[in-house]
């Protein structure tokens, strides 16, 4: 039996809910996909992203040497954070409405970065500078040179901040205040872009449970006979240096290393969530948009990743505020 | 895990939506639970409980959501209003917006209840579940919060 009051509340809540148009939720990214920084999930979504994607380091031919892979805790303590505000541009448009901050916004943020614990330096750069530094960056890549303007940059706030401040939270509180568009802390982009791993790209295996439509409905582990054709069939791919197969618990162990500061991840991870993969450099001037898709089409490959291409859309999103750019 | 999740996607940005009120942060929160369960998925061997608990994570993404903006206000920072409120351009019903604003200005814990009672129809174990109380705790809070309601829409209940 309902109340004439519990059928009102049912009704309001439906309207409210469904004055939602499921045509405009964005899609959820698994972790079977590439990653996309975007907006807050930039953190969240490279965690893990990580288990897939992120900071290896398998140095091809005998003995698998290795590198560490650990973000050391003086990088991420000198690295900044980035405060992006609004934009007009479209890839903005989802938390800025296209519209560009307001001057009483800009000095709101600047007052609450100011105000906030832990934070001991607060420098604004504008569209010019930014500009001017990816111009330099990016230095004869006219390819991405010529996809971007000024204008497609927005202006931001650098925060440096205390080695024990909370930079996880100061993130998501700024994300709350109007005429912000994006917050980044650079120390993910720092220990990603360092990485030689950067060269590599990764053809990841299906394992069971993988979410990849290549591994079919029924996702099974990549048989043994499936990894010996995929191997030999790299080796026979053009501009190829080297290929290394990474195993299951090489993978944990780099995966712990990196994360190494979140034992909530690292305890909740095990061996058998990795997956196996083949990592593989190319030579300079090959043609990795090619590689990478002979590689998806090999029987148990799950996914492919570039991690170049991961790198450069990071730096690009978390140096210059550019969201979801289109480089590779 | 991900199958369920992408089952119940539109589901739970909805009810996100109905508490946080805007689009792009109800995804957001949707998003940042789906990243904590997936890295706690390890612990979540009993998949018929996995709903449960990511509603709970959605749940506690709102909380923490409209905290922020708590402060942003106490900061006096311009916040944006929810969706369905009187200021902003997307007007339901005066009848609805009534009720929605009076359900906005009960507790949280009893504006809780009644949002996964009347918008998700859970029962009284999948509510307690999903905010972590007892079974007891969530049949009165939805109780109070009727009294509290009608009494705000000043109606008898």
């Amino acid at each position: 039996m309902n109340s004439p009051l519990e059928d009102r509340l049912r009704d309001a809540l439906k309207e409210a809910g469904s004055s939602l148009d499921p045509a405009v939720i964005g899609p959820l990214r698994t972790p079977g996909r590439r990653p996309v920084p975007r907006g807050f999930r930039y953190v969240a979504a490279a965690a893990v992203a990580g288990a897939v994607a992120v900071l290896w380091l398998g140095v091809p031919g005998a003995g698998g040497q290795r590198v560490a892979t650990a973000p050391d805790a003086a990088a991420v303590e000198g690295a900044e954070l980035a405060v992006f505000l609004c934009s007009p541009s479209e890839a903005y448009r989802p938390t800025c409405g296209g519209r560009d901050v307001t001057g009483a916004q800009r000095q709101a943020v600047e007052s609450y970065l100011r105000g906030r614990p832990g934070v001991t330096q607060v420098r604004f750069v504008n569209r010019e500078e930014s500009y001017r530094r990816f111009r330099q960056e990016y230095a004869g890549q006219e390819r991405i040179l010529n996809r971007y303007t000024a204008a497609d940059l927005p202006e931001s706030y650098r925060v440096r901040v205390k080695p024990n401040a909370d930079r996880q939270r100061l993130l998501e509180e700024v994300r709350g205040l109007q005429g912000v568009g994006l917050s980044v802390d650079l120390a993910t982009l720092s220990s990603a872009s360092r990485q030689r791993a950067g060269e590599e790209l990764s053809a990841f295996l299906c394992m069971s449970g993988s979410t990849s439509s290549a591994c079919g409905k029924k996702p099974r582990a990549a048989t043994p006979a499936q990894k010996k054709a995929a191997l030999a069939a790299i080796k026979e791919l053009p501009g190829i240096v080297s290929v290394y197969f990474e195993s299951r618990q090489e993978a944990f162990d780099d995966f712990r290393d990196a994360y190494a500061e979140n034992k909530t991840l690292t305890d909740a991870t095990r061996v058998e969530d990795m997956p196996e993969s083949f990592r593989i450099i190319l030579r300079e001037g090959a043609d990795r948009k090619k590689v990478a898709e002979a590689l998806e089409r090999l029987p148990g490959v799950a996914m492919v990743i570039d991690q170049r291409c991961l790198n450069q859309t990071f730096i690009l999103t978390a140096e210059y505020g550019i969201r979801e750019p289109k480089v590779c | 895990m991900a199958s369920l999740f992408a089952e119940h996607h539109t589901g739970l940005v909805r009810l996100a939506y109905v508490m946080v009120g805007d689009r792009q942060t109800a995804e957001d929160v949707v998003q940042d639970a789906f990243a904590r369960t997936h890295a706690g998925r390890g612990r979540l061997r009993d998949t018929s409980r996995a709903l449960a608990y990511i509603r709970s994570a959605v749940l506690n993404g709102c909380r923490s959501v409209l905290r922020r903006r708590l402060t942003a206000l106490r900061r006096t920072v311009p916040y944006q209003p929810p969706a369905w409120s009187a200021e902003s351009a997307v007007l339901l019903s005066e009848e609805r917006r009534e009720v929605l604003l009076a359900l906005r200005a009960l507790p949280r814990r009893q504006r809780e209840a009644l949002t996964l009672r009347y918008y998700l129809d859970l029962s009284d174990q999948e509510i307690a579940e999903t905010m972590g109380v007892g079974a007891s705790t969530a049949r009165s809070t939805i109780a109070r919060g009727l009294v509290a309601l009608a009494r705000a829409l000043g109606e008898e209940s």
